[in-house]
């Protein structure tokens, strides 16, 4: 059937779907975090060899996306790919990181805000708590951001974020220190494989496009839209990375509003306010998007039967409240345990390593269905998919390893703590309390019986009744 | 497959039901929409359509511009309408498709859910 939709998203909604999920506040802090294990202002370099990589991953949910156009594309092809407990223990594990961003938006748009009135650590902790209760009560009444608003707000961060870059890069006159010689004496290489691995956080989540698929005017443009998204992102971040690099102390790099300090440089306190401003429009984007794509995966996971009953419950506003809620209260702990710890930086990392870890199961799954499922029709094939997917499968691997064992610039297993411990989690939740959850609803279809049946049944009789008194 | 007539059947039985059903109203008070049903293996289409979260019927044919597109086969669309198979599990097994937004494809499953879990009680 060809017929068009009322509504339907065209390429600028694909494009700021995309980067409006990827580019969270978080962002300025992974691109701060770059800089410090990079030779001079270099360290751009690790985001561009980063985006180079995730063409590799572009290309895998390009194919995936194109197999499977639908909100449930990772259940469909985790599971077609692999055994249906390791898939679901991995989806489970990988929604770790929307808890993560968010928390993360929360935290740097408070201490953000707190940091321009001149307050204290509380202050911080007050915004965190309004923010993520304002976000979690317009998400428990249905509220969400129009189309519009959500592109305009997306297009005006990252053109804000960039002329704040140049100009501040204008500042210094673009006297940039060894720009294309990320690797010395003091900076070996391995500090530029380690700011490539977390670099890969700034472009993260922006695959999550891939779930509008059913409600875009044709599917194709999703890996368009992907395609730009990355570039806009690589560019940006780039030139974000370049100002940060040239012109912030040490000190400010390692706040939690590098941002605010670039801003500072660029235009003075009137810089500082519309980066502010523009902080705080990336948290709609996040809190929007993440809570809305969250929340609707674990209804439909719950009702599917993979998750608790309560999961798939509706309020007055058929909203699902429990993921909400749970989304929710789980962002706030994390955003006030990095609040009290200042430990933003693991953040990066677990959110840098889950995403390459999903990029490899990405790529591992192009691979396998490839073999498996040869003859399906696959609208975007990616160029090489057998020698491809399997070199991301190891790339990103690797990759997702790295991150998880480097916070900042040093070595640190708590990343890779945080990951094993929620991985184990979702492993004994899959393993032991979902087959009871499983059973119990057997039992309950099948103490309902069939009412197809029942109806058939009925007619028959009906029929068998008129039939017996007809002389 | 199911025939064109067992189709029918169920989504009379179901607009009956959904029609009675308060909690379905109350829920999805806000919901307007129009929505096709494809049906892949009989090459026939319905229209349902949803004013204020009532199911005011649904018409044979694709008639106006839909909000949603559900497409499906026979079989599956027959057992889902009378309540014997879920929805959900459907669609993340891939054995039905949507095109529209998320937000009707929830709704229209809610709906199916609300009208499963008030006949399981009866």
């Amino acid at each position: 059937m060809a017929t068009q939709l009322r509504r339907a998203l065209g390429l600028r909604s694909v494009v700021s779907t995309s980067t409006g999920l990827a580019f969270a506040a978080i962002d300025y802090l992974a691109v701060a975090s770059l800089v410090g294990g990079v030779a001079g202002d270099s360290a751009w370099l690790a985001v561009v060899i980063a985006g180079v990589l995730l063409l590799l991953v572009w290309g895998a949910f390009s194919e995936l996306n194109g197999l499977f156009p639908t909100a449930a594309a990772i259940r469909l092809y985790m599971a077609k790919a692999m055994d249906d407990r390791v898939a679901l223990t991995i989806t489970f594990t990988y929604l770790l990181t929307i808890v993560l961003v968010v928390a993360a938006d929360a935290y740097i748009v408070g201490s953000a805000i707190a940091y321009v009135l001149g307050g204290a650590l509380w202050v911080a902790i007050v915004c965190i708590v309004a923010l993520l209760a304002l976000a979690t009560l317009s998400n428990l009444r249905g509220i969400r951001v129009a189309g519009n608003v959500q592109d305009i707000a997306t297009y005006t961060v990252l053109l804000a974020s960039a002329v704040i870059a140049i100009m501040a890069l204008a500042r210094g006159a673009f006297a940039l220190r060894t720009p294309l010689n990320p690797v010395d004496a003091s900076h070996p290489i391995t500090n530029l494989i380690e700011a490539v691995a977390l670099a890969i956080f700034v472009y993260s989540a922006f695959e999550w496009v891939t779930t509008s698929a059913e409600e875009t005017r044709s599917p194709q443009l999703i890996p368009r839209g992907m395609l730009i998204a990355l570039g806009l992102l690589c560019g940006v971040c780039a030139l974000l990375t370049l100002g940060m690099s040239h012109l912030l102390t040490h000190a400010q790099l390692t706040t939690a509003y590098p941002q605010l300090f670039l801003a500072e440089h660029a235009a003075g306190s009137v810089g500082l306010f519309v980066m502010l401003v523009v902080t705080m429009l990336t948290a709609v984007n996040t809190f929007n998007g993440a809570f809305l794509t969250a929340s609707r995966f674990m209804y439909a996971t719950a009702r599917e039967g993979s998750l608790p009953p309560i999961f798939a419950r509706l309020n007055t506003w058929a909203a699902p409240w429990a993921p909400i809620l749970a989304l929710g209260s789980g962002s706030l702990v994390c955003a006030i345990v990095v609040a009290l710890t200042g430990a933003w930086p693991v953040l990066v990392a677990t959110g840098a390593a889950l995403e390459a870890m999903i990029y490899a199961v990405a790529g591992f799954c192009v691979w396998r269905l490839r073999r498996t499922a040869p003859d399906q029709e696959r609208p975007f094939r990616m160029l090489l998919a057998g020698p491809l997917g399997l070199l991301s499968c190891v790339l990103f691997g690797a990759l997702a390893l790295i991150a998880s064992v480097t916070v900042g610039t040093a070595t640190n297993p708590a990343p890779l703590i945080i990951i094993v411990v929620v991985g184990i989690l979702a492993a004994l939740y899959v393993l032991l309390a979902l087959p009871r959850i499983r059973r119990a609803e057997a039992a309950r279809r099948a103490a309902r019986g069939s009412r197809r049946e029942a109806a058939r049944a009925a007619k028959a009789q009906a029929q068998q009744g008129v039939g017996d008194s007809t002389p | 497959m199911a025939t064109r007539e067992e189709l029918r059947e169920a989504l009379d039985d179901y607009t009956q039901r959904a029609q009675s059903n308060e909690r379905v109203r109350k829920t999805l008070k806000n919901w307007n929409s129009v929505i096709h049903l494809d049906v892949t293996d009989l090459g026939i289409a319905y229209t349902m359509t949803i004013v204020n979260g009532e199911l005011t019927d649904i018409q044979d044919g694709a008639v106006g511009t839909p909000d949603l597109i559900v497409s499906g086969k026979s079989e599956d669309l027959t057992n889902i309408f009378w309540g014997d198979e879920n929805p959900a599990s459907n669609y993340m097994q891939g054995a039905i498709t949507t095109r529209g937004s998320q937000e009707d494809v929830m709704r229209l499953d809610a709906m199916a859910m609300l009208l499963y879990l008030d006949a399981e009680k009866k």
